[in-house]
């Protein structure tokens, strides 16, 4: 390339009118008027000349420059661009995607298992508190129990209370027997009355009848008949009395039994205090645990509610997932096209921004994805949009 | 007898959050990761109702409900879709291959139950 010296010409280029000053002085000092115009002319040409060769000059290097860049350029594309081009393809985006991926599996992994974590306590603390819920109101829980113990202790009461009522009434009856012993005993004296006169009167009919002599015999036969008989009835008469006193005996005996039933009644009372009270205090522990099963479940209620609540908050991991997705496979589809690029033969081929982006936006799933790539921040999702077809 | 409800998604936390509250609710829950497993655990087994996600790897959403509404058996199965796609275009796609609700995550697991019971009933 080097056609001209290159150091002569650039002295020359820095005194480009000294030619032209020594060529005036000499027309001064010769003839002005007779050599006058040719040495104008010849200065004219000398000019010339210079300003001609200058542009020769200026001409070649910039050809040179040309020449020089040119080789460069390809030397750059050859051993610069091109092997940088494919260390980020192979080198770079490869490591962001790995480096995305990573994220997004953690962020997966972790937020799966707090789900995993959450859902279970739900699932435990509803568990819990329907035990709880089945011990108090279940049909064989506390409640229910209690119910049950109540009516059972209060017949038991009242069935009491009804035999006590009977024996009294019992013991009425029984007192009441006890007038008829006075009449039974006035019976069998009159029956001893009646035996004794009768006695006398077949003593007097047999005496009467001896008197008679054999005309009276059957009559004392009669009258011995009747002695005997009256004898017999005031036999049975003392047997009767007899009787009737042990009946009176019995009587007394049952009466003073029957009226020792006021010892149990009190003892009735105080069985009927002593099931009241106890039944109290059931009546208030059952009261306490429903009360404590009602808070129970309330606040189970509650903690379901903000459990649910976190659930749906962790539900950004899908979402943020996605993303991280779209942008791995960009990342990927990037890298192919730079190394596409590459392979080109042809140097000045540029990156397709334009088409990554589109096939980028394709990808895109969610509202805010759309905006943020139009070079917003989405702060509001579409959460829990539910259409019916 | 409990009823059995499918859920299609890739997402575990997704498949977590959804079965637990449909068993909450006493229903059978059959999962599946996509479209294509989905399709192989139906089997021509009783399923009441289906939710599934739009995107998917193997077998998107979309594809999954077209397939599943060749199948005879499931011609009249309800399908939910539960996605975080919000667009309009996306919806009407769904809708023109037999969606019958379109849920966009995050999702509260009651308004789910409740489109779930509304749809079953």
């Amino acid at each position: 390339m080097g056609l001209v010296d290159q150091d002569a010409l650039r002295a020359c280029m820095k005194t480009p009118y000294l030619p032209l000053v020594i060529g005036s002085a000499g027309l001064l000092l010769a003839a002005p008027w007779v050599v006058g115009v040719p040495v104008v002319v010849g200065m004219l040409a000398i000019a010339w000349a210079q300003r001609r060769f200058r542009r020769v000059v200026e001409s070649s290097e910039r050809e040179q420059r040309e020449a020089l860049h040119a080789e460069l350029s390809e030397h750059w594309a050859e051993q610069v661009y091109r092997p940088s081009l494919a260390g980020l393809a192979s080198d770079l985006f490869p490591v962001w995607q790995r480096q995305v991926e990573n994220a997004r599996y953690q962020t997966e992994e972790a937020v799966g298992g707090l789900m995993g974590e959450f859902t279970e306590m739900v699932a435990n603390l509803g568990e819990a508190t329907e035990v709880f819920s089945g011990v108090v109101t279940d049909e064989s829980g506390f409640g229910r129990l209690f119910q049950r113990s109540e009516q059972r202790l209060n017949e038991v009461v009242r069935r009491l209370e009804a035999a006590l009522e009977e024996q009294r009434v019992q013991l009425e009856r029984i007192e009441h027997l006890g007038s008829y012993i006075k009449e039974l005993n006035a019976m069998a004296d009159e029956v001893a009355g009646v035996a004794e006169q009768t006695n006398l009167l077949a003593l007097n009919a047999s005496i009467e009848a001896a008197r008679a002599g054999e005309q009276g015999r059957g009559f004392a036969v009669v009258a011995s008949e009747v002695r005997a008989l009256s004898q017999r009835s005031g036999e049975s008469g003392r047997s009767i009395a007899e009787k009737v006193e042990e009946i009176s005996e019995a009587i007394r005996k049952a009466c003073d039994s029957a009226r020792d039933t006021g010892e149990q009644q009190e003892s009735v009372k105080y069985s009927e205090q002593a099931i009241t009270a106890v039944l109290e205090e059931f009546r208030n522990v059952a009261e306490n645990l429903t009360d404590a099963g009602r808070r129970l479940n309330d606040t189970n209620g509650h903690i379901q509610n903000r459990i649910s609540a976190a659930l749906v908050k962790l539900q950004f991991q899908d979402r943020t997932s996605q993303i991280l997705c779209h942008v791995r496979d960009s990342i990927g589809r990037t890298a192919v096209h730079l190394d596409e690029l590459v392979d080109s033969v042809d140097v000045a081929r540029p990156v397709e921004v334009a088409r990554l982006l589109q096939e980028l936006e394709k990808d895109y799933a969610m509202a805010d994805e759309r905006t943020a790539h139009a070079g917003d921040v989405r702060k509001e999702s579409d959460e829990g949009d539910i259409t019916f077809f | 007898m409990a009823k059995t409800v499918m859920v299609v998604d890739d997402s575990v936390s997704i498949r977590q959050v959804v079965s637990v509250a449909l068993k909450g609710a006493g229903y059978n829950v059959v999962d599946a990761c996509d479209g294509q497993d989905a399709l192989n655990k139906l089997g021509g087994q009783r399923v009441h109702l289906i939710i599934s996600d739009v995107n998917m790897p193997v077998m998107d959403g979309i594809e999954f409900l077209k397939a599943v509404k060749q199948k005879p058996e499931y011609k009249f199965t309800p399908v939910i879709m539960l996605t975080t796609e919000s667009a309009e275009a996306k919806k009407a796609e769904g809708q023109a291959a037999g969606a019958k609700a379109w849920v966009v995550k995050p999702f509260r697991p009651d308004q789910m139950l409740a489109a779930v019971d509304k749809l079953i009933s």
